[in-house]
């Protein structure tokens, strides 16, 4: 990995990462918090998409430690999570540069879908039953971050001339 | 993922992520942070005489607790039981809340180099807020009381019933465990720490009791509760950091519990 590239990868996830940390203001109804988009999970599929040669599911691993880290959860379980993101945009990245941003926005939403699943069924073995049909929102607003995104980090690639 | 379930092993590793992690919250919170800082400049003035009307207030009550304190500690004396530890403070302030619905966490400013460690009690001015989980050099993370991993062993303050209030979820009402349908309960009584377990000091408030409803089919009445302590709101809390001034200790080993265990 060039350090242009390892940069751009590290900077964008970083930046997912606060974004993951933002809170709503004390007060707000408790199932807004579900209304927000998996960003760390939508930034990596984006870079493996486009750099595969670079970004796996090693940079996945060490991005869902972090991501662990600062939500407070189990270390490992998005770790888990994002690694599956990781193994799915390797083995689909061929097919998801000839989609339209129609058709890849559905792809995230039932990639991220299934991490959620998996993060969920980690989190229901630990503490108990959590699942609720709220759960559906994250992977939906994410295929809807999904076109926006997708021209912004690509826009920047195109700028750092990163292939 | 187990290793970090089950033992203490990735406790470290924990800590120095979690310390890795702190700017990330520091930039998350800016924008609080900022409006916080705006309203300061406007409302100082008016908070300030508010403020000190409450501290000569304070003041003048903690006069008449520190006479009813040291007559009470005759009085155990007399008695041959230990006197109550008020338990060293430190104050804190939050600096991050746990954006992940599943789990209600706040993150503090005060860390292992302040003499925080995994178990203190965390209060705020209405009541217990939760218990420290995760210490990092800065920084700590508190599990609140309303968290669906979370117990506190409570009394009832009218009629010390000894009972276990167990959280359901951020947000939710807390609900008291396996109590008996002629448990003499009513709604507003308030439940304190009752120091069992050894890991909150006993005696201070916890909740109050919001709804009492008797199920005929199922073996306990459903009690449900509400957190006195404004679990989303305050910005400032106080970790109890002596040691000495949590409940008994553990009355059996751990092997023991394991068996009769849930």
């Amino acid at each position: 990995m060039s350090v242009r590239t390892f940069v751009a990868v590290w900077g964008t996830l970083l930046v997912a990462l606060v974004l993951t940390v933002l809170h709503l203001p004390p007060g707000a109804a408790a199932w807004l918090a579900w209304v927000r988009p998996d960003w760390v999970a939508v930034i990596l599929l984006y870079w493996v998409m486009a750099v595969p040669q670079q970004v796996g599911m090693g940079t996945a691993w060490l991005a869902g430690l972090l991501v662990d880290s600062v939500t407070g959860s189990l270390l490992g379980q998005h770790a888990l999570a994002l690694v599956f993101i990781a193994w799915a945009g390797l083995s689909l990245y061929q097919r998801l540069r000839m989609y339209s941003l129609l058709q890849q926005s559905s792809i995230v939403f039932a990639t991220v879908l299934v991490a959620h699943c998996l993060d969920l069924w980690v989190e229901s073995l630990l503490r108990g039953n959590a699942w609720t049909p709220l759960v559906l929102l994250p992977p939906l607003l994410s295929a809807m971050l999904w076109p926006p995104l997708f021209v912004a980090l690509r826009a920047l690639r195109r700028r750092l001339q990163i292939a | 993922m187990v290793a970090d379930h089950n033992s203490p092993l990735l406790r470290p590793l924990r800590s120095v992520l979690g310390t890795l992690a702190t700017p990330v919250f520091t930039v998350a919170e800016g924008p609080y942070a900022a409006l916080e800082t705006l309203s300061a400049w406007v409302f100082l003035r008016r908070e300030n005489v508010l403020l000190e009307q409450e501290v000569l207030q304070l003041s003048v009550e903690q006069l008449r607790l520190r006479a009813l304190e040291e007559e009470n500690d005759r009085l155990r004396d007399l008695l041959g039981s230990a006197g109550q530890v008020t338990g060293r403070m430190l104050y804190a302030e939050v600096v991050g809340i746990s954006p992940d619905p599943l789990r209600s966490q706040l993150l503090l400013d005060k860390g292992q180099a302040d003499g925080v460690r995994i178990g203190h009690a965390v209060l705020d001015a209405a009541g217990l807020v939760g218990q420290v989980v995760e210490v990092g050099s800065l920084t700590c993370r508190v599990l609140l009381v309303d968290d669906l991993a979370h117990a506190t062993p409570v009394l009832v303050a009218r009629n010390d019933l000894r009972l276990v209030l167990r959280g359901t979820g951020e947000g939710r009402p807390l609900e008291l465990q396996h109590v008996p349908d002629t448990a003499d309960l009513r709604r507003g009584d308030v439940l304190i720490t009752s120091g069992l377990g050894g890991r909150f000091p006993p005696g201070y408030p916890v909740a109050e009791i919001t709804e009492i409803a008797d199920d005929p089919a199922g073996p306990f009445a459903a009690v449900t509760a509400r957190p006195l302590a404004q679990l989303t709101r305050s910005r400032h809390m106080v970790i109890v950091t002596d040691e000495d001034a949590v409940g008994p200790p553990r009355p059996f080993a751990s092997g023991f519990e394991r068996e009769s265990g849930p």
